[in-house]
């Protein structure tokens, strides 16, 4: 928008006519400490916590220890340009970032500043960065199910719309793969996704933004990025503006799905801001409040009553174990936070099994509400199927002897197992995942070698698609499979079998 | 030496309540004042502070070379802070115990300081002026004038922790931020 010179003298003039009668009142203080992120300074004894502060040079921080003389603020920026004795001020505001669907496709830093190259960003809102979570009466059950396009996921541990489910894991197997299977799945369905880096590697994030943008999943992402370059301050702040971003969506009767990339390394870089700001060290050196600081965050995800629009916001938080220890204190909060997890195991990994999902420690505690009618009637036996077959798999190993019932379990188990690897960046649609999942529960794989099952599923779904397209759109459309669907389907395999798929019978146990 | 939050208030208070005890029994407010103001700016410096703390030289040896680059800026008194300070190597905390005396020498006082920048010196019945309106009953008001030609015109009056910007420069940048 271009101003007139006379609009800017006009103003001018407004402005130095009111000149006499208005006073700018501001509570300052002074510098006595600075480095690491953090100042300490004198004086401001009006500063809120949590309140922005106003640094020269434009820096911002953020009041986060207010104490009898002193005030302990992060700084939000280039933290060695201030010095001791700089002034600051309050403002009165508490931290804002840009929101809006302006905002999809591009990669911000914590700040909502764009970091893509593509320009500034131009959203037309802005929101603060720490909200209360929707109380009890502003929400509403989870019953819909956030399709992941995982079989494993969208079987055993369903994600509903507005639940929070754990992805927890070693390192290097495979739980961003997961988030972004679910972020490409997302292709289409309306719902808008933020993926939340923090403390990773630059060349990480930019592997994301690329895969994201090479599976056409950018235009309905945004990416904020603190990477392990930022300040410890930026990494804290990140997951908060992210939720702040997701929650613009889920406030106007949209869906939208938040993954923090992880919250171990957030829970580091708080420790890190707590020990600086000299707050007492607790468990691990992690201060007393860390709990709080994920449980907050978390529970902002939320499923609002129809009374409020009805929008959702899905977190899925990641956390890194060391050694596959869950009982080490991060792990355990946001365990205990979250309505579920799913487990990715280093074992699994190594033998094939991606994604290298664990059935038996995986929970979803929404459960079969988020699922949905069609895949209840089908994966209804699969998990109990699986966990029998990893209880007796351990002993068969050592012996040949083994009565007709286990090796029955045990060959239906093999199958199984096989059936639900699949790999990167393949999302599958919920109907054609129901066909699939229907195949190996009602004993249609139990003929086929194990080796021949990833080949079968690759084959039949377009033989489905071409031959049945009524029966995938049925499930589609009603989520339903009725016993007259069932029978189709069975008839469907069995056809496929016998006529179409190249290979060597194998005489079911 | 670095310490933890609550442990350094606790000796900085300790340190200002014997100061303003002291001060109360001789009445020398300003000359302590004026003694820690010396102390705080001679311990700003990181080697000064090494030097101060350093084990190696006699304490006697190391007050005497102060004593001779302080002059007659530093007092007995604050010769004998100083040392306290060496001894229990708090050199590090004089900026800290000089902000809270100071605070609570006033308070004690019953005194207020307001500082007034301008962009020109101000007159005398000016001074005078703000003098009588800014002045509280029953509190003494210790009014100083600053020149900073940056205000670009008006006072900024700064009391305690707040101030109140009546300067164009305040101005300027409000209308900045409106026509962004």
């Amino acid at each position: 928008m271009a101003i007139s010179p006379e609009e800017i003298a006009s103003a001018l003039r407004r402005e130095i006519d009111g000149f006499q009668r208005v006073a700018e009142r501001a509570n300052v203080g002074t510098v006595i400490e600075v480095g690491d992120g953090i100042a300490q300074i004198a004086g401001l004894s009006q500063a809120m916590a949590g309140e922005l502060l106003e640094f020269p040079d434009g820096v911002t921080g953020m009041a986060l220890n207010l104490e009898e003389d002193t005030v302990g603020a992060v700084i939000l920026g280039d933290y060695l340009k201030i010095q001791e004795q700089h002034e600051v001020r309050t403002t009165g505001r508490v931290a804002q970032v840009p929101v809006g669907p302006e905002l999809l496709g591009r990669v911000v830093n914590a700040l909502g500043q764009s970091v893509d190259g593509k320009g500034p960003v131009t959203a037309a809102a802005s929101d603060v960065i720490e909200k209360v979570a929707p109380g009890v009466a502003l929400r509403q059950d989870v019953d819909t199910a956030l399709q992941t396009g995982i079989k494993a996921i969208d079987a055993m541990m369903p994600i509903g719309r507005g639940q929070r489910e754990l992805i927890i894991g070693d390192r290097q197997i495979g739980k961003t793969a997961v988030v972004l299977d679910t972020i490409i799945n997302q292709r289409g369905t309306g719902v808008k996704c933020i993926y939340c880096a923090i403390g990773q590697k630059e060349a990480a994030v930019a592997q994301v933004v690329a895969t994201l943008h090479e599976h056409g999943a950018l235009e309905h992402t945004i990416v904020v990025s603190a990477t392990a370059s930022d300040p410890a301050a930026l990494q804290y702040v990140a997951p908060f503006t992210a939720c702040t971003m997701g929650e613009y969506f889920r406030d106007r009767g949209e869906h939208a799905l938040v993954v923090y990339d992880d919250l171990t390394k957030h829970a580091w870089a708080y420790r890190q801001v707590s020990l600086i700001l000299r707050r007492p060290p607790g468990r691990e050196a992690y201060p007393g409040d860390v709990f709080y600081l994920h449980s907050r965050l978390l529970e902002r995800a939320a499923r609002l009553h129809e009374s409020q629009g009805g929008g959702t916001l899905t977190a899925l938080p990641i956390i890194e174990t060391q050694a596959a220890d869950l009982s080490t204190y991060i792990p355990t909060n946001v365990i205990s936070i979250t309505d579920g997890q799913i487990y990715v195991e280093t074992d699994r990994f190594n033998a094939g099994i991606r994604p290298a999902i664990n059935p038996g420690l995986s929970v979803s505690r929404v459960g079969g509400a988020a699922q949905i009618r069609a895949m209840r009637t089908v994966a209804g036996r699969l998990r109990l199927d699986l966990a029998q077959y990893n209880a007796i798999a351990a002993f068969a190993q050592f012996g040949s002897d083994l009565d007709l019932a286990t090796r029955r379990q045990l060959a239906r188990g093999q199958r199984l197992s096989e059936m639900l690897k699949q790999g990167q960046f393949g999302p599958i649609p919920v109907e054609e995942q129901v066909a699939v999942i229907f195949a190996g529960t009602s004993g249609g794989l139990d003929t086929l070698a194990i080796a021949d099952i990833a080949r079968f599923e690759q084959e039949f779904l377009p033989y489905l698609r071409d031959t049945h397209p009524e029966l995938l759109g049925s499930i589609r459309t009603t989520g339903r499979l009725d016993d007259a669907a069932q029978a189709a389907l069975s008839t469907a395999i069995a056809d496929f079998k016998a006529n179409v798929f190249q290979h060597r019978p194998v005489e079911a146990v | 030496m670095r310490r933890g939050g609550a442990q350094r208030r606790r000796r900085v208070r300790a340190y200002v309540a014997a100061l303003v005890a002291q001060a109360q029994r001789d009445g020398a407010w300003d000359a302590w004042e004026a003694d820690l103001r010396v102390l705080r700016a001679l311990t700003q410096d990181r080697d000064t502070r090494a030097f101060l703390e350093y084990p190696a030289l006699p304490r006697d040896q190391r007050l005497q070379a102060v004593a001779r680059v302080a002059g007659p800026g530093l007092g007995p008194g604050g010769l004998g802070i100083l040392r306290i300070m060496i001894e229990r190597r708090d050199t590090a905390l004089a900026a800290e115990i000089e902000r809270v005396f100071v605070r609570a020498a006033d308070e004690a006082r019953r005194l207020d300081r307001i500082q007034v920048t301008s962009a020109t010196p101000l007159s005398e019945a000016a001074v005078h002026a703000l003098d009588a309106q800014l002045a509280t009953p029953g509190r003494v008001l210790r009014l100083t004038t600053v020149v900073d030609p940056r205000v670009v015109g008006g006072l900024v009056i700064r009391s305690g922790d707040t101030v109140w910007d009546f300067s164009v420069r305040a101005r300027l940048h409000a209308l900045a931020t409106a026509l962004r």
